[in-house]
C-alpha cells in the first residue's frame, strides 16, 4: 500500500497516469451530463410552484456542489502538503483553486438568473447564502493571488496552504446558512431529514448531473495538476527527456 | 408547435436557456484557459532546455 501511494506520488508517474484517466473521466462525464441535460430539461415534470424555471436546479446544483468540493479539495490538499511536506498535494491545491473560482461563479450567476423570476431581484446584499458563497469566491480569489504574489514555490505553497485552511471555515457556513439564518434560498432537497424532496423522474437526472459533473471535474482537476507538476519538475531529467526527445544525451 | 412550447419553457425560456449556455460557456472557457496553460508551460521550459543546450 505505502509502496503503491509513493510510486503515485512520484511526479512522472502521476503525470502518464492521469494522462490515461482523462478521458474516460471526460467520456463518463459528457455521457452523463448529455442524458440529465436531456431529461431535465425535456423529460422531467414541471414544478408545480416555479413551472419550468426550475429546470436552472440541474445546472445550479452541480455548480454549486462544486465550488464546495473544489474547495474542500483544496483545502485537504493543502493540510496535507503543509503537514507530510508532499509537495504532489501541493499541486493538487494549486490545481483546484481556478476551477473552484470557476464553479463558485457559476453557481452565484445561475443562482442570479434563478433569483430575478423567482425572488424578483437578481441579488440581495446580507442573504446568507448568497454572501458566504460570494465570499468563497474571493478566498479562491486571494488564494491565487498570493500564489502569484510568491516567486518562490515552496513558500507559495506553504502561505497558501495557511489561507486555504483559515478560509475552511466558510465551507459548513456555507452549507448550513439555510438552516441557521432565515435566507430567500430555499432550503436543502437533497440532503435532508425525510429523503430528497422530488420524485424520481426529477431526481435521477439531477443524481446524473451531479456524478457527471463530478467526474467532469476529476479529468479538469487531473489535467490543471499535470500542468502543475510539469511546472514545479522543470528542472528534472524526466521533463527534459519528455519534451526534448530527440535531443536526448546518453 | 409542441417542439416550440417545449423549448420556450412556458415564460421562463430566457432564464433556463441562459442558465445552461452559461453553463457550457464556463467549461469550455477553463478548459481552453488549462490548455494554454500547460502549452505555456511546455514551450517556457522548451526554450529554456535549448538555451542551456546552446551554451553548453
Amino acid at each position: 500500500m505505502w509502496k503503491f501511494l509513493h510510486k503515485l506520488a512520484s511526479p512522472p508517474h502521476f503525470y502518464d497516469l492521469a494522462a490515461k484517466f482523462i478521458p474516460w473521466f471526460a467520456v463518463c462525464a459528457l455521457a452523463l451530463i448529455g442524458y440529465g441535460s436531456i431529461a431535465g430539461l425535456f423529460f422531467a415534470p414541471a414544478d408545480y410552484q416555479q413551472g419550468d424555471a426550475f429546470r436552472i436546479i440541474y445546472v445550479h446544483v452541480p455548480a454549486a456542489y462544486l465550488s464546495l468540493l473544489a474547495y474542500a479539495a483544496m483545502a485537504i490538499s493543502a493540510g496535507i502538503g503543509l503537514i507530510w511536506r508532499m509537495k504532489l498535494a501541493h499541486a493538487v491545491a494549486a490545481g483546484a483553486a481556478p476551477l473552484g473560482a470557476w464553479f463558485t461563479f457559476l453557481a452565484l450567476a445561475t443562482g442570479s438568473i434563478w433569483g430575478r423570476p423567482m425572488w424578483g431581484t437578481w441579488w440581495e446584499w446580507g442573504d446568507p447564502r448568497l454572501t458566504s458563497e460570494l465570499i468563497m469566491l474571493f478566498l479562491y480569489f486571494g488564494y491565487m493571488a498570493l500564489r502569484a504574489a510568491i516567486d518562490d514555490t515552496q513558500k507559495a505553497d506553504r502561505a497558501s496552504a495557511v489561507l486555504a485552511l483559515v478560509g475552511a471555515v466558510n465551507v459548513p457556513i456555507i452549507h448550513f446558512s439555510v438552516e441557521w439564518w432565515s435566507s430567500l434560498h430555499q432550503g436543502p432537497t437533497l440532503i435532508r431529514e425525510g429523503g430528497p424532496a422530488m420524485p424520481p423522474a426529477m431526481l435521477i437526472p439531477l443524481l446524473a448531473m451531479i456524478l457527471g459533473f463530478s467526474l467532469l471535474f476529476g479529468a479538469m482537476l487531473l489535467s490543471r495538476v499535470r500542468s502543475e507538476v510539469l511546472y514545479r519538475e522543470r528542472r528534472s531529467r524526466w521533463v527534459r527527456k519528455l519534451l526534448l526527445p530527440s535531443e536526448e544525451s546518453p | 408547435m409542441e417542439i416550440m412550447e417545449l423549448f420556450a419553457m412556458g415564460e421562463y425560456g430566457r432564464f433556463v436557456w441562459s442558465s445552461y449556455l452559461l453553463t457550457l460557456i464556463v467549461v469550455v472557457a477553463s478548459t481552453v484557459q488549462a490548455k494554454r496553460r500547460h502549452r505555456q508551460i511546455e514551450e517556457g521550459i522548451r526554450q529554456r532546455l535549448k538555451i542551456e543546450e546552446s551554451s553548453e
